[in-house]
């Protein structure tokens, strides 16, 4: 039955096309963000400001986003509810919807930077070859361009800063009587 | 004796409005029995669907008994009321509130996707529901591309789905031209007479006073004739 519901708040998910579209290329853009942070706090020079701001803002995005999400279908929770849908039903349709943005955003991210990872290497190890630059610059530019930790940081600090935005919006859902929300369609 | 399928006893409700006090309900004592097919009726703003959604449990009376197919609903909490919803009570509404992004097909099945069913069987009584409505044609369109009639025939069928005991309508046909109307105020008198469901109907339109067994009247908050 979860499952069920699970599977039905992707598919409303990705029927919102809009919204899913741009907030999925937001997370990309800031899980990308923040993972360079985290590489040059772990690995190389920390800039604590940039990291402490990559980290404010998506906990800021996480939480404009279930807003968004709840009063985008204010109408559409209370018809649920009208026909019967319990508060935890309609949590696991909105926790779908935003855990699956997070995963297409973290996979999109990942992806594009093992390109990108992969991309640099390839580049200094030609240059590195026509001895265009010495093996030691070519060691210092590529070990490592990228860790594994920094990325595992950020989808923790995003899966974290999501459980925050559901928090925010279940209260909201809770208060979300269904004979309010229809006197609001009136 | 006929079962009694909705009983009020003394209900009041009062809301506030711009510092005053409205009184929407005043001392409502009815009795709707098994089957009947009931058009409450009354001019805006006399309370009747203030009436309509606390028999159904979409709001809460400030005082009185209210009493649902045996349970009492007037001080139940959110979750009871959600599980008697789900079980016992179908809605039809004036703005159709069908989900945009769900096709006819989905909007049915959605009311069982949290019951234990499984999907072929949610699917199979979706699609039986729809046939039942005439609605079966359209079952993949989405509501932006359906009319007006059809959306309200597909939120019927949304509503008669899990068998309700009782079906609730608030002007059902508020937003309808006369034949589609027509054809949804005869849909539900038929399934009124076929599944025995208990329908209750809010209107203001007089023309709909002859699909009823019963005419419930309203004036300022009192019922005048039942």
């Amino acid at each position: 039955m979860g499952l069920r519901l699970w599977n039905k708040s992707i598919k409303l998910a990705m029927r919102s096309r809009r919204r899913f579209i741009a907030f999925t290329l937001m997370y990309t853009v800031l899980m990308g963000w923040m993972t360079w942070n985290f590489q040059d706090f772990l690995y190389g020079e920390p800039d604590v400001l940039l990291l402490v701001v990559s980290i404010v803002s998506t906990l800021i995005l996480s939480i404009l986003y279930a807003w968004i999400v709840i009063n985008y279908r204010k109408n559409e929770i209370a018809t649920l509810k009208c026909i019967g849908y319990k508060n935890s039903n309609i949590r696991t349709i909105i926790i779908g919807e935003l855990t699956w943005v997070t995963f297409i955003a973290f996979m999109i991210m990942a992806e594009t930077l093992i390109h990108l990872t992969a991309g640099a290497t390839y580049f200094y190890q030609q240059q590195s070859l026509a001895g265009k630059i010495s093996a030691a610059t070519y060691l210092e530019k590529t070990t490592p361009i990228l860790n594994i930790w920094p990325v595992l940081a950020t989808l923790a600090m995003f899966l974290t800063s999501q459980i925050l935005g559901i928090l925010v919006m279940y209260s909201k859902i809770l208060k979300l009587r269904p004979i309010v929300a229809l006197r609001v369609l009136k | 004796m006929p079962e009694v399928m909705i009983k009020l006893e003394n209900v009041q409700k009062e809301f506030r409005l711009r510092g005053n006090i409205i009184r929407a309900l005043v001392d409502i004592n009815l009795k709707i029995n098994a089957g009947e097919f009931v058009v409450l009726m009354g001019p805006t703003g006399c309370g009747k669907t203030t009436l309509l959604n606390v028999m159904s449990g979409l709001d809460l009376p400030d005082d009185g008994t209210v009493i649902l197919d045996g349970d009492r609903i007037d001080r139940a909490s959110e979750e009871r009321l959600s599980d008697i919803r789900r079980r016992k009570i179908g809605f039809v509404f004036q703005d159709f509130n069908l989900v945009e992004n769900l096709t006819a097909l989905e909007n049915v099945e959605a009311v069982l996707w949290p019951g234990p069913l499984r999907t072929k069987e949610i699917n199979n009584r979706a699609m039986s529901a729809l046939a039942k409505v005439d609605a079966h044609e359209r079952m993949n369109n989405h509501p932006k591309e359906l009319s007006g009639g059809e959306k309200q025939r597909v939120a019927i069928a949304r509503a008669i789905i899990h068998k309700p005991r009782i079906l609730f309508a608030d002007e059902p046909t508020g937003n309808l031209h006369q034949s589609a109307a027509t054809r949804v105020m005869e849909l539900l008198k038929s399934l009124n007479k076929e599944m025995g469901t208990t329908t209750i109907i809010v209107t203001h339109d007089k023309n709909l006073v002859k699909y009823g067994t019963r005419l419930v009247e309203m004036e300022h908050g009192r019922i005048v004739k039942s």
